[in-house]
């Protein structure tokens, strides 16, 4: 059985009378510890995919599911919990709460859930160790990006969704962030989605996913990652 | 381009509308308490003056110590700027119910307000002023009856002693519930009582009432209003009034004496006629006594003739019968002899003879013999008859003198009465004489010193009275001033929240609209284009919101106060209007703090140029908060709320005014419950641990009688003597109550003299001291040791030494001893008061007022009922501040939490997204709320005592102290209050966090 599955899932907004089709008959599988790349131009609706399958937002049609759980038929409360029990993000703009350290922003995700792991581990794992009690603005963006590394997988989570993980950081960052998340995949076992405009980056996935306007063009499965540090944009 | 701006703006206030109405909000809380509370003292004054301009009110009462004639009205009428002027008669007079003033009614002044029934038309017929405080003196066709115990000369002013009510009304004369000083009774007017004017059985009248010409125009309790009403009324004075009053005086007088003299003339005349008529009669019984006493003296002397004469009769006929006897004796003797010779012869012839022999012999000789005895017989019958007549005679002369002197002894007793007569005749003639010339006197010394009296007549006093006056227009005119004092503190308070609001909601603006001022910046717009962009959003809002607030604030609050005041007075119908000053004032005020407010939060972003703006704004840093460095707290405190304290931390702006805001509403509550705390806690202080006694009995008299039966009636009782007067300081004067107990000793059974902050006990037993009220202590700024000035009853002032301050609520009382008392105003104290201790206040209440000289039982409890009832109108005020204080309350922690879930969008969205729980959500916010509500609540606590502590202080009134403390339940429920509001806001707050989408957290930052 397939990890992730999406079966012609179907979003459609409605905004007053216009009607738009964000995704359409959507379907694409992922197994379990695969580093998928979901690629497409700006409005394609790779968001949009994203969110339904993080739990952020429902389905208007077909099924999602994730782990043997049928996510598209959860509740709002059963969402939140999936959120909080088997989801990680990590955001374009890191998201981390500016008032936090980076050790306390960690905690804030590690502390409502059931088995977290260790703040301090977590922060040394992403290689940030000695920076604990910095704030996010002490910290450069690549640093900031790992400690909403640290804070996705100190929830231990089945899922880790990254959106746009290096839209906001320069070149070399981006690619030790990429490498930091591939490693994770590897070394954990982490099943990690990267949603991404950049199909450069379609090498270094075990399965790579093109959307375009709102449909899936096509899903590759490479038996063959290349390493990130051999790719080039 | 102005319509284009305009488009923009309205736009802009679409999409924002929260944040427009926060801001319209806020200043028409401020702007609309600030107009509203200052329009306020307007609104009760214009009301006064349309109630006296509908009622034709007076403007100028007269009254003169020689009463008024109808032929006053021409000089009253010919002075300057006299409109309208009617004469009344009016005396206070005591009736079951209490003291109640008896007026006449009187036509276009004056105009009675009728709410049930009608005017009096016929005689006996009266219309009574309705009592809110105390209960209508009686009901329509209930009789009130003038009291027996009402003085005989307040009595005989009237014809008609029993009225018949047949209205209801409210006279303009007395706006307030007090309806000021009686002449009678206990002093306090309780009731006025209006009666057709040939009810009243005198020929003056006591007051004159006049309007001003042009005073109708001018509103009351103005400077112009006064200026023209006292200078109208030295017209009055100057009117030649009082001389013409004189002259009419004195001519009457002149007349009435004159015709006394003429009187007193005829008099003196009919006495005279009348004591020389009885002078006659007297000497013709003289005259008559003379005589009689002539015939009497006559009479004797006739009398003693007649006894005289009968002597000598008496005497000739006694010795003309002894010669008779002594013929007939001898006759007898010579008889007898013959008899003897014959005898012895007639034996010597018988025995010579023999007797026939002598017989013949003796014949001759004894013929002879037998007719001399026949002589002798006859002589002897002769004798006996003539002694018989004689006797006879002698007899009836005897009885005639006898008849004589009883005749003249009858006469002599009848003369005696009538000298005894005569004399008392005299007597009683020379002393009615007498008496009747002293009388004479008298009457000629009394029209002596009446014509010396007129002469003497001097110009009448005439009291001129004004508005000023009388009790309940000023009363009214200073509860007014009252409320004005408050509208100074609170608006400000409103008015600093409001620019704090509208500083963070400008910022907030600014700061999330930096791309769009970095994009027309770097298109071409100038600094100044921009900024007035958000200068007129806030001052549209600040206008929309000020407007608001004026047409609002200008008839809720004036209408809640007014209201609050009618249950204190009687006026018809409240008069709106707009204190315009005060409205512009607040108006430009709240647009010019907006303005102000506005400028300074876009110039930070404004001094930054185009590129800058165009990039995302640093998010605030995060800093370690000053706990931190206390490691050992900093590590036991739990991860939220470290990140409570580090928000809470970080805005500052957001943190000060949240808990000013908060701090507000908290101390308004505090402030408004306070009041009624300390007006309701004063009551049971005062008459349960203060003034321990049950009655207080109202002496007319101290007399012996009623002292028994007293302390029949009573477990104990202490005598007072308690008088109105004045007492000053060097720089202020105050009315103030003297106290005089009896005994000094057990005093302190009855008041609980103490000092209320020290909680010491006073005494006042040296001569030359007294202990004062708390109150008159701190109005006339008076300390222990100082010199308090009493004014005594002929006016002049005594100075004292203030020996304590007893804790005091009601009446302005100086407790004095009665040695001091009587050494300082030198006279010793007339008790007129009882303070009785008693189980059954009802019985004994009752049994003491049946004494004559008991004026009336006052029950404590009973004076307790009728306080509460007044400060049951303070209610409405109070609830003006919670509501107020809700508003507030809301207003700022809406905007806040607002603005605070609006600059944290991003953050909130984030924690949805890593799972957290609705409720985990809210709490994340909400804690922040939760402290910063209990430090503006602690805070507010704390600031609310000062401000309780500022509005008794002016909302109290000068016989009264309200009690400073706050109940600690008023604290708590305070503060269980302000957490509510909080709780609610909060509440309404959790369906927006529930509506921010998690998909914000993926949005770029702008």
């Amino acid at each position: 059985m397939d990890f992730i599955e999406f079966d012609k899932v179907t979003k459609i907004y409605q905004s007053g009378q216009t009607e738009c089709i964000a995704a359409k008959d959507v379907s694409f599988n992922v197994q379990k510890g695969e580093l998928c790349v979901i690629v497409g131009a700006s409005g394609a609706g790779k968001t949009t995919i994203l969110n339904m399958l993080g739990g952020m937002d429902t389905v208007t049609d077909g099924t999602i599911t994730v782990d043997g759980q049928t996510v598209s038929g959860f509740s709002k409360k059963q969402l939140t919990a999936y959120r909080r029990y088997d989801v990680g993000f990590v955001f374009q703009f890191y998201n981390l709460v500016q008032n936090l350290t980076a050790k306390e922003n960690v905690e804030l995700a590690s502390q409502i859930c059931k088995n977290p792991k260790d703040a301090a581990e977590m922060l040394e794992l992403v290689g940030l160790d000695g920076k604990e009690n910095s704030f996010p603005s002490q910290l450069s963006g690549g640093e900031q990006q790992r400690v909403a590394i640290a804070r996705a997988l100190a929830k231990s989570p089945k899922l880790l969704l990254c959106d746009e993980p290096t839209g906001a950081l320069d070149y070399k960052t981006g690619k030790a962030i990429l490498r930091l998340l591939y490693d994770t995949c590897k070394n954990e076992g982490m099943t990690v989605i990267i949603i991404t405009h950049n199909s450069a980056l379609k090498p270094m996935a075990d399965r790579v996913i093109t959307v375009k306007s709102g449909q899936i063009e096509s899903m590759t499965v490479n038996s063959t990652p290349m390493p990130i540090e051999e790719i080039e944009w | 381009m102005v319509m284009k701006y305009l488009k923009l703006i309205l736009r802009e206030i679409k999409s924002s509308k929260a944040r427009f109405l926060s801001i319209a909000a806020m200043f028409a809380l401020g702007v609309g308490f600030y107009s509203g509370l200052g329009s306020t003292m307007p609104v009760m004054k214009k009301s006064m003056d349309r109630y006296a301009d509908d009622y034709n009110l007076y403007d100028i009462e007269l009254v003169s110590e020689y009463g008024f004639d109808s032929s006053d009205a021409d000089s009253i009428l010919s002075a300057d700027g006299v409109k309208n002027a009617v004469f009344s008669k009016s005396v206070d007079m005591l009736v079951n119910e209490g003291a109640a003033r008896f007026m006449s009614v009187t036509d276009d002044i004056n105009m009675m307000r009728v709410l049930e029934g009608r005017m009096p038309q016929n005689s006996g017929e009266c219309i009574i002023g309705r009592n809110k405080m105390n209960g209508n003196i009686a009901q329509i066709g209930d009789t009130i009856t003038l009291s027996a115990d009402n003085s005989q000369d307040n009595l005989d002013m009237f014809k008609v002693k029993d009225f018949t009510v047949v209205g209801i009304a409210e006279s303009p004369m007395f706006p307030s519930v007090q309806r000021g000083a009686a002449q009678v009774g206990q002093g306090v007017l309780q009731h006025y009582v209006y009666i057709n004017e040939s009810d009243f059985d005198t020929d003056y009248y006591t007051e004159a009432y006049i309007q001003v010409q042009g005073a109708k125009e001018l509103q009351l309790y103005t400077q112009e209003y006064s200026e023209l009403v006292s200078s109208v009324s030295n017209a009055v004075e100057n009117s030649g009034i009082a001389q013409q009053q004189l002259d009419r005086v004195k001519s009457d007088s002149q007349s009435e004496l004159d015709d006394a003299k003429a009187e007193y003339e005829e008099n003196k005349q009919l006495a005279y006629d009348e004591l020389d008529k009885a002078k006659a009669e007297l000497d013709s019984a003289a005259a008559e006594l003379s005589d009689a006493k002539a015939s009497i003296s006559d009479g004797e002397k006739q009398l003693a003739n007649g006894t005289a004469e009968y002597q000598t009769k008496k005497a000739e006929a006694e010795q003309l019968l002894a010669q008779s006897q002594a013929v007939f004796d001898e006759n007898t003797e010579k008889y007898n002899a013959a008899l003897a010779e014959f005898n012895t012869m007639y034996q010597y012839l018988a025995d010579t003879y023999g007797k026939p022999a002598a017989d013949i012999q003796t014949a001759a000789a004894k013929a002879e013999l037998e007719s001399a005895k026949e002589e002798l017989e006859r002589g002897k019958t002769e004798l006996e008859a003539a002694k018989n007549q004689t006797q006879e005679q002698l007899d009836a002369a005897a009885a005639e003198i006898e008849n004589n002197r009883a005749l003249l002894e009858n006469a002599k007793n009848e003369y005696d009465r009538g000298l005894a007569e005569y004399n008392e005749g005299l007597e009683k003639y020379n002393s009615e004489r007498q008496s009747a010339l002293d009388e004479l006197d008298e009457a000629e010394k009394e029209i002596a010193d009446a014509q010396a009296e007129i002469d003497e007549l001097s110009l009448p006093e005439i009291y001129v009275f004004t508005l000023d006056d009388n009790y309940g227009v000023n009363a009214f005119s200073q509860d007014a001033e009252r409320v004005n004092n408050i509208a100074k503190v609170f608006p400000i308070l409103f008015f600093v929240v409001a620019a704090l609001v509208c500083l963070t909601t400008m910022t907030r603006m600014v700061d999330e609209q930096r791309t769009k001022i970095g994009t027309l910046s770097a298109l071409g717009y100038g600094t100044a284009a921009i900024a007035l962009h958000y200068l007129i959003y806030s001052c549209v809002a600040a206008f929309a919101g000020g407007i608001f607030g004026i047409a609002l604030g200008n008839i809720v609050i004036p209408l809640v106060i007014f209201n609050t005041y009618t249950i204190l007075y009687s006026l018809p119908s409240i008069v709106f209007g707009i204190d315009a000053i005060k409205a512009l004032g607040a108006f430009a005020a709240a647009l010019l703090l907006t303005a102000a407010v506005t400028l300074w939060a876009a110039t930070d972003s404004l001094k930054s140029c185009a590129a800058q703006l165009m990039r995302p704004a640093a998010p605030k840093n995060g800093k370690k908060v000053i706990l931190e460095r206390v490691g050992f707290i900093w590590r036991r405190l739990s991860f939220t709320t470290k990140v409570t304290c580090r928000n809470i931390l970080r805005y500052k702006k957001r943190f000060f005014m949240t808990v000013l805001g908060i701090a507000g509403c908290c101390s308004l509550l505090v402030t408004g419950f306070g009041l009624k705390d300390s007006i309701s806690g004063m009551l049971p202080v005062q008459y349960g641990e203060i003034e321990n006694f049950d009655l207080t009995v109202y002496l007319l008299e101290d007399t012996q009688d009623v002292r028994d039966c007293i302390e029949q009636n009573s477990d104990s009782c202490m005598f007072v003597q308690n008088t109105g007067s004045d007492a000053k300081s060097s720089s202020k004067s105050l009315e103030c109550t003297l106290l005089i107990p009896q005994s000094s000793s057990d005093f302190s059974e009855f008041i609980d003299l103490h000092n209320r902050k020290t909680g010491q006990k006073l005494d006042f037993l040296q001569t030359g001291e007294a202990v004062i009220a708390e109150k008159l202590s701190a109005k006339l700024g008076l300390g222990v040791g100082d010199m308090i000035s009493v004014k005594s009853s002929d006016g002049a002032y005594v100075d004292l030494t203030v020996s304590g301050i007893a804790e005091n609520y009601i009446y302005n009382y100086v407790y004095m001893s009665a040695q001091t008392y009587e050494s300082v105003f030198g006279q010793p104290p007339e008790y007129n008061q009882v303070f009785v201790k008693t189980t059954d206040p009802a019985a004994a209440g009752d049994n003491i007022s049946l004494n004559e000289n008991v004026a009336s039982v006052m029950n404590t409890e009973d004076m307790m009922t009728s306080f509460d009832d007044i400060f049951d109108s303070l209610n409405g005020v109070v609830l003006l501040l919670i509501i107020s204080a809700c508003l507030l309350n809301f207003v700022v922690l809406y905007n806040l939490t607002n603005i605070n879930i609006g600059e944290r969008v991003r953050e909130i969205a984030t924690i949805k997204v890593l799972g957290f729980y609705p409720l985990e959500t809210d709490s994340y916010i909400y804690r922040e709320n939760v402290v910063l509500t209990a430090v503006g609540t602690a805070l507010g606590l704390w600031l609310g005592i000062y401000m309780h502590d500022f509005v008794i202080k002016t909302a109290e009134l000068d016989m009264i102290m309200f009690t400073r403390s706050i109940n600690i339940e008023s604290y708590i429920f305070s503060a269980l209050l302000t957490f509510v509001f909080s709780a609610f806001v909060n509440l309404f707050m959790h369906f927006k966090l529930s509506d921010i989408s998690m998909t914000e957290s993926l949005k770029s930052i702008e």
